[in-house]
């Protein structure tokens, strides 16, 4: 216990697997992820880096025909344990995904608040108020939409309802923040602008954000896992991963040669 | 093939396409046509206030059938909406089992019974043991036809949904059931309107089945277990008859009864209008 606190480990996985039917997705997955920093997943397609976020907030299991063994701790809690609700394990860690996918019954300003909403959390208007205008501010788009609020999300642009998403994600505070792909649908404008989001974030939250763009992770994680086939291959500093790997195959994928 | 064989063949099919739409439209709009020149000429305002009257008394409306088609409707949308759609929620959200599986089968076979089976079910079950017609069976009946078209349209409404949404939902910690009620069916609504609407058009313009339900009834009457009078009843009623007033009622009430329809149809159209998602 001791030791664990002074590496402020905040996700930690032991002996991790999962599976979608008979096919093994994620083969022993031991891994933890430190407090409050940006780590970065990253590996080829199919590696089950995807799978692995999902783990995180239970998602996986949502899909019919998975499976999952092995344990999972955010902090001391083992949330594949017994009488651990997943939908209590969820409000504690926000996620974003790969495309946009903000409530198109709602309007943008709803949008960002629907956690509060959905879950009959009570508040004054002001308080409302507020929470969107931080949220956004921290999604870096609310001087972009300040004046649109009520307006439908289909009305922004790809990256706007994707920062829009990032707002919706952190409006309720959560202490875990995953990114599946964040910018993977998105033009390079707002992909530039959701990375600077993302960094912004980096010391209030901790992040784990998945990634096929090994030049984004280098950008902006501090800690990177490379994943091959299921396995976590290495992790460590991205600064020594992307300088001084230690084994073979993540250098061959860094530099390009596969993947 | 080359581009001119392809130029002949593309011209040749939309001929072929435009032909059907037109011997379709024909008979749609000498249907439409011939309601509209002999139905408006028999409407006047007794024809909505009034009862109506034995042959050769001038005069008498159909007041009592316009009033009881739309109580069958809201009994069999009071029964036929609420399992229907619970149903279509069923087989999108649960599914993926074999309950799910015999339900969509179940519902696809329902919705290939003709009505007039259904009619005489209905007289079996209900009509029989109360031992009258009644607004109730024909609402039953009714409700029966109703159920498969609106199981249908909410499946296809709630696949329209992409997966993605429903987890945004349940990555902020929402439970399953609300992400339905707050997220999917709202998001769904339109289609789901446009389907209740479809599925009430059709019920109203139902005749076989009343006919060993509902029954018909001069009089008014709003007590359910009680026979109804509805349009279709009554314009069949009176298109028999040998009597000219009857006759030129029965014309009217076509009239009255396809403008209903058409007015569902075309609000159906407008709720699917409504945004949705473009994935």
């Amino acid at each position: 216990m001791q030791e664990k606190e002074v590496i402020m480990s905040k996700i930690r996985t032991e002996n991790l697997s999962a599976w979608f039917g008979s096919l093994q997705i994620l083969k022993n997955i031991n891994i933890e992820i430190k407090k409050n920093i940006l780590t970065a997943i990253i590996g080829p397609s199919g590696c089950g880096k995807t799978t692995l976020l999902r783990c995180f907030n239970r998602l996986h299991e949502l899909t019919p025909g998975t499976k999952i063994e092995g344990k999972v701790f955010l902090d001391d809690l083992n949330i594949y344990g017994d009488n651990v609700d997943p939908v209590l394990i969820r409000r504690r860690i926000g996620m974003v995904f790969q495309r946009p996918n903000l409530f198109f019954n709602m309007n943008i300003y709803e949008n960002v608040i629907s956690g509060y909403i959905l879950n009959r959390k009570k508040l004054s208007k002001e308080e409302l108020d507020n929470i969107v205008e931080k949220s956004l501010r921290l999604a870096g788009i609310w001087e972009e939409i300040k004046d649109r609020l009520r307006d439908h999300p289909s009305e922004l642009s790809g990256g706007q309802q994707q920062r829009v998403c990032i707002a919706r994600a952190l409006a309720v505070e959560p202490e875990v923040l995953l990114m599946d792909e964040p910018t993977s649908a998105l033009d390079p404008i707002s992909t530039y602008k959701v990375e600077d989001t993302i960094m912004s974030l980096k010391n209030h939250v901790t992040i784990i954000i998945v990634t096929h763009n090994m030049q984004q992770a280098a950008r902006i994680s501090d800690e990177t896992i490379f994943m091959y086939m299921g396995e976590v291959i290495e992790m460590g500093k991205t600064s020594e991963i992307f300088t001084r790997p230690k084994k073979k195959l993540t250098e061959d994928y860094i530099t390009g040669r596969f993947g | 093939m080359n581009y001119r064989v392809r130029k002949i063949i593309s011209n040749i099919m939309l001929f072929l396409c435009t032909l059907s739409f037109i011997i379709g439209s024909f008979f749609l709009f000498w249907i439409l046509g011939d309601l509209l020149r002999k139905g408006i000429s028999s409407i006047n305002l007794n024809l909505f206030i009034e009862l109506p009257k034995p042959p050769g008394v001038p005069g008498g409306g159909i007041a009592n059938a316009i009033v009881g088609t739309f109580v069958l409707a809201i009994i069999a949308s009071s029964i036929g909406i609420p399992i229907g759609i619970l149903s279509g929620i069923y087989i999108v959200e649960y599914g993926n089992n074999k309950i799910s599986f015999w339900t969509r089968f179940i519902s696809e076979v329902l919705s290939g019974i003709p009505t007039i089976i259904i009619g005489v079910f209905v007289y079996i079950l209900v009509v029989i043991p109360m031992k009258r017609f009644s607004a109730l069976a024909g609402g039953i009946a009714l409700s029966i036809i109703m159920i498969p078209t609106i199981t249908k349209v909410t499946e296809e409404s709630l696949k329209m949904i992409p997966n993605s949404v429903r987890e945004a939902s349940y990555a902020l910690g929402v439970p399953k059931w609300r992400t339905i009620i707050k997220i999917v069916l709202p998001s769904a609504s339109s289609g789901l309107v446009t389907g209740i609407m479809t599925a009430l058009a059709r019920i109203m313009g139902e005749t076989a089945p009343l006919l060993f339900t509902s029954l018909n009834n001069s009089f008014w009457n709003i007590r359910l277990d009680q026979p109804i009078a509805s349009l279709t009843v009554q314009i069949f009623n009176y298109a028999m008859s040998p009597y000219k007033e009857w006759k030129s009622i029965a014309w009217a009430g076509a009239f009255i009864l396809v403008l209903i329809i058409l007015i569902l149809n075309v609000l159906a159209k407008y709720y699917a209008r409504k945004r949705g998602y473009y994935e």
